[in-house]
């Protein structure tokens, strides 16, 4: 004891310094918490987020239901065309038969 | 942050404020070493005091907005520290291991680092109240005044304190 206690005191619980490791594990805990901070602490920013990911979504699901008519659509064209084909086709038959039934009974008459 | 200079603080505490990483990263450099000198003399235990510099530097950085200036940000460290550390010292005292002991005594510093850290010790034996009363006067250098305001403490009950650990550390010493 050097005689002077308060002075002895003051050396004693002089403050300290961490350890540099620890600073540093610190900082990136502080900056990590900032950063959620940040997030969390807007929360029109979420709101934003999960407006526009529906949005997206529904975007999406709208386009694809389209394409799907769309190709549809074409589909229903094709089979219609198809259809009249034959029919055009059988309508030719029909009049070739009777025209040929005519031509044969004028000779008879 | 530079407390010399009050416009170059004053501006890096705005930034801080405002949520500049930088300026955050500057404040808990300036004031690491206080809340954690507090922690370590206080629980005597290098890993508690860690944990307590953590949650008080988590704590500080949600009511960041709330506190007026750099003063008052180190006004708010060291009573936030302290009643922790006190808390924790009355709920579960954490255990001063032999390498704790040991990371007590700086080299260094200078006079008796033997009385240094016997000193030190003395202080670790004492109950929670009288053992924050003595580090924030002898840490922090604060007057009896600044320590009951701090702690919540009545002047007479912060003299007594005072008074009382200083006969149990001379009659030790002597």
């Amino acid at each position: 004891m050097s005689g002077d206690l308060d002075q002895d005191l003051r050396r004693a619980l002089r403050p300290v310094e961490p350890t540099p490791e620890f600073t540093f594990r610190l900082l990136a805990r502080v900056a990590k918490q900032r950063r959620a901070t940040t997030v969390t602490g807007r929360p029109w920013l979420r709101q934003v987020a999960v407006a526009a990911s529906v949005l997206l979504v529904f975007g999406l699901s709208w386009r694809g239901y389209q394409h799907q008519q769309r190709a549809r659509a074409l589909q229903a064209h094709a089979e219609l065309l198809k259809a009249l084909a034959i029919t055009s086709r059988s309508l030719d038959q029909a009049y070739q038969a009777v025209s040929s039934l005519d031509a044969e009974r004028v000779p008879g008459g | 942050m530079n407390a010399d200079n009050p416009q170059t603080g004053a501006a890096q505490w705005a930034a801080a404020r405002a949520g500049d990483a930088g300026a955050i990263a500057a404040l808990v450099r300036e004031h690491q070493r206080m809340v954690y000198s507090l922690g370590l003399r206080i629980l005597r235990n290098r890993a508690a005091a860690e944990d307590l510099t953590q949650d008080v530097f988590m704590q500080f950085c949600q009511k960041l907005a709330t506190l007026d200036g750099a003063a008052h940000a180190r006004h708010w460290l060291r009573q936030v520290a302290t009643h922790r550390a006190i808390d924790q010292l009355r709920r579960r005292p954490p255990i001063a291991t032999s390498d704790d002991v040991l990371s007590l005594v700086d080299e260094t510093e200078a006079g008796d680092p033997l009385l240094a850290n016997r000193l030190r010790a003395l202080i670790g034996d004492l109950p929670a109240h009288a053992r924050a009363v003595v580090v924030l006067r002898y840490q922090e250098d604060m007057d009896p005044t600044e320590i009951g305001e701090l702690l919540d403490m009545p002047l007479n009950t912060v003299k007594s304190h005072l008074r009382r650990a200083l006969e149990v550390l001379r009659a030790h010493l002597t």
